[in-house]
């Protein structure tokens, strides 16, 4: 169970093969998995490895990835408009 | 029958080192120190305290009593018996351990490809048939040494003397019977034995307050160097070189002439120039010939070797390594590892991601997870003095996964006696603090405890320390930053350990 890391991802991007993938590609903690059937999944093991680096949010449109530090009163980090 | 080296003909030597007597064995040469050769005007400055220069307590573990000449650090003491290579997972890659203790009998392979005079003969043999061929090849007396990594091989028997191939035969299935301290002989040195004019010392290590390479010559070969240093610290010749610069017949030649003169100069400047050049170009701590023996027809040989590699050094030289048959997964211990390291070993080994499990056990109650290269030394002699009881040494450093150090603090909190864990670094750039917080507070309250109750202190200032000061504030874990000494820090977590 993750217990300083959470990630939203917005469903409409989440069913994005695209920006899946994107994910999966940026992420360099491996957070996120593109499964066989094309799905994007977040990896809750790996979750607590999140270095903050911001990469995620620069995928989609702005709010549609947030990585919220749950050590922080659920701070988000979000891509800004 | 080969005649055995008896302890009482070989008492001068204290650590296991061969002597000659003037070719009869167990007929012990005088101790009376030769004349000391220094000019009169020479500094007397006695033997410089050598401070611990090395960044592993398995490498202290390993230092010649030389590198410890005054030194009172509770961590040399503590650390004297710990494992010398440090063990790695069959499965993951080998580990870079702290240090590759050589064999006297690899030691002298490579003081020979330098051009260094080695006793006729000079082989390893695994059986008594080899032995035999051995000294039937040298044609007159021998001297047969069991291939050990332990100490105390003279005192156990694994050093025997011979007359011809088949005594020497006789004595190489003896010794390679025998074992010592707990280690089974890799083979038996098999060399000629010619009577001995005089011993010296030779040695080059690291001088750490210097912080530069120092050659040692003593002209009071066989007996331990510190003990020479201090009772006749005149019989001492030392000399700084850089790592820059090499080493030159020159410079060998002024270091030689403190304790020699005539032909003997030239004799030993052709020792002491290629052990300067195997220390730099091998990597190694620690290259010592011990002793380094004129003959009594005038020649100088190399009776006894040391060489220890810097474990960074390995990969490095792996073709050397692999023309002198050590196996890259060769472990070289002074006691088996134990269930606790290698567990600790596993862990580090199965994430590439910076360092956290090189561990070694003690039996106190105060976890540590220290780290930042000479720091984590400093923190854990902080601790001995003040009088904490450390459970472990364990260095992290180098960015750490969160889920491997938190491997590491449940390994850790498992350890029976373990009560709290104490989180210590100098300050680093190279290792986020809020990454290593997460870990250890993962790790702790993975094992069913409270990060506030059981984290002594956590002192690590650094990149992203603000953040990691939140997530620390968070689960009310004791912290503090730069302003707060690494001594301070310890004394705060032994205090606290006292309290519970
Ligand atoms: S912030 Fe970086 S590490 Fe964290 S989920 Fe996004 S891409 Fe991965």
């Amino acid at each position: 169970m993750a217990l300083f890391i959470a990630v939203d991802v917005d469903p409409e991007l989440a069913s994005d093969s695209a920006a899946s993938r994107k994910l999966a590609e940026v992420c360099p903690v491996d957070i996120f998995k593109v499964s066989s059937s094309g799905a994007l999944e977040v990896i809750e093991k790996n979750l607590d490895e999140c270095t903050l680096c911001e990469l995620c949010l620069a995928v989609g449109k702005p709010g549609q990835v947030a990585v919220r530090k749950l050590y922080d009163d659920s701070a988000r980090l979000e891509r800004r408009a | 029958m080969f005649e055995r080296a008896s302890p009482a003909a070989m008492s001068r030597s204290t650590r296991d080192r061969m002597r000659w007597t003037g070719g009869s064995a167990g007929a012990p040469a005088s101790r009376a120190p030769p004349a000391a050769k220094r000019p009169p005007n020479a500094s007397s400055v006695p033997f410089v305290k050598i401070s611990i220069p090395i960044h592993t307590p398995s490498t202290i573990s390993r230092m010649p009593s030389t590198f410890a000449m005054g030194v009172s650090s509770p961590l040399v003491s503590a650390f004297r018996q710990l494992p010398l290579w440090r063990p790695w997972s069959k499965k993951a890659r080998p580990r870079e351990g702290p240090l590759l203790r050589f064999y006297e009998y690899e030691s002298k392979q490579l003081l020979a490809r330098h051009g260094v005079a080695l006793p006729k003969g000079s082989r390893l043999a695994r059986s008594a048939d080899e032995a035999r061929q051995i000294a039937a090849g040298i044609a007159g007396p021998t001297v047969l040494k069991s291939q050990v990594l332990s100490g105390g091989r003279m005192k156990a028997g694994g050093v025997l003397f011979a007359e011809n191939a088949d005594q020497a035969a006789a004595a190489a299935e003896t010794i390679l019977r025998l074992e010592i301290n707990g280690h089974k002989p890799r083979g038996v040195l098999v060399e000629s034995r010619q009577p001995v004019a005089q011993e010296y010392y030779l040695g080059v290590t690291w001088d750490g307050i210097a912080k530069r390479p120092v050659m040692i010559l003593s002209d009071m070969g066989g007996i331990d160097v510190e003990e020479v240093a201090e009772k006749h610290p005149d019989h001492i010749a030392k000399r700084h070189f850089s790592t820059l610069l090499p080493f030159s017949e020159y410079r060998a030649k002024q270091l030689v002439a403190q304790l020699a003169s005539g032909s003997d100069v030239n004799a030993l400047v052709r020792f002491v120039a290629p052990l300067a050049r195997i220390f730099m170009q091998y990597g190694l701590t620690l290259a010592e010939i011990n002793p380094l023996a004129k003959l009594a027809d005038g020649s100088f040989v190399a009776l006894d070797a040391h060489v220890d590699m810097e474990a960074e050094a390995r990969s490095q030289h792996a073709a050397l390594l692999r023309e002198l048959g050590i196996g890259d997964d060769e472990t070289r211990m002074a006691r088996p590892p134990t269930k606790f390291e290698l567990d600790g070993a596993a862990i580090n080994a199965a994430d590439h991601r910076g360092v956290a499990g090189n561990v070694t056990e003690f039996d106190g109650t105060l976890g540590l997870i220290i780290g930042a290269g000479g720091g984590s030394l400093t923190l854990f002699d902080a601790v001995r003095s003040h009088g904490g009881d450390p459970a472990n040494y364990c260095e992290i450093g180098g960015n750490p996964s969160v889920g491997k150090v938190a491997a590491l603090t449940r390994l850790i909190l498992a350890k029976p006696g373990v009560k709290k864990i104490a989180v210590m670094m100098n300050v680093v750039s190279n290792t986020r603090v809020d990454m290593v917080a997460r870990g250890v507070i993962k790790g702790v309250v993975e094992s069913g405890h409270d990060p506030g109750e059981k984290i002594a202190i956590f002192r690590i200032p650094g990149s992203w320390e603000q953040e990691g000061f939140k997530l620390l504030g968070k689960y009310g874990v004791e912290f503090c930053d730069r302003s707060v000494s690494m001594y301070e820090a310890a004394g705060r977590a032994v205090a606290k350990m006292k309290r519970a």
